[in-house]
């Protein structure tokens, strides 16, 4: 029996985040179909469905997977490394957010936005660990929606 | 920060210390793996930066229904 659309979401949003974990990337609709046995058109309009809530972030141009947040798909100025593998981020928040979500000891890899030196930010999981500086949000939280590329 | 926003023509916004960015991604991100995750409202959204310290108005949320979630 098939699956009601609220329930496949659920699953299709796990299925991305735990391919994430895993693998370090953003799952394709086929990785997401085979795991789920699920039909790829239906695996697509669920991404659109999670999308339009605000869920996960599809590229404007080719749907494809852009940011499960805190992951994103492409590279980015933030680097994530920890004993279990590596990723990128969105943002510096997102960044700190991955170690938090794994809840394992990350290094950052970044540099700072103004001098251009390495910045680089070290946590437990648990704890921040090194790391200076500050964090800078251009865009005021009730908008960040506007436009989540430039966020 | 106002004259680095200025020469690459970006809005001013708000700066926190990294230890507040690194509450904040603890409080957001801790629950994202978990299979009964659901998107904060934006009164829930706003009790974490309350909690935060994070009240300038630069945090607060238009509307009662959206939600910011990142």
């Amino acid at each position: 029996m098939a699956s009601a659309p609220h329930e496949l979401d659920d699953r299709v949003r796990l299925s991305v985040y735990r391919h994430f974990v895993r693998r370090g990337l953003a799952p394709a609709v086929r990785d997401i179909s085979d795991e789920l046995s699920a039909s790829p058109a239906a695996i697509a309009a669920s991404l659109e469905r999670l999308a339009a809530a605000h869920v996960l972030v599809l590229d404007p141009a080719t749907r494809r997977l852009w940011m499960a947040m805190p992951f994103s798909a492409v590279p980015t100025a933030f680097r994530v490394r920890t004993s279990g593998g590596e990723w990128w981020a969105n943002c510096a928040w997102d960044a700190l957010g991955i170690s938090a979500m794994l809840q394992a000891a990350a290094e950052i890899i970044t540099s700072c936005a103004g001098c251009g030196d390495p910045a680089p930010i070290r946590t437990t999981g648990r704890a921040l660990l090194t790391g200076s500086g500050v964090v800078h949000f251009a865009v005021a939280a009730a908008s960040w929606w506007d436009d989540i590329g430039f966020t | 920060m106002v004259r680095w926003c200025a020469e690459r023509g970006r809005p001013v916004g708000a700066v926190i210390s990294l230890s507040t960015a690194w509450a904040l991604a603890q409080a957001w991100y801790s629950d994202r793996l978990e299979p009964a995750w659901r998107r904060r409202t934006a009164t829930e959204a706003q009790a974490v930066f309350t909690e935060l310290g994070l009240t300038d108005p630069f945090w607060r949320l238009a509307a009662p229904a959206s939600s910011p979630e990142s």
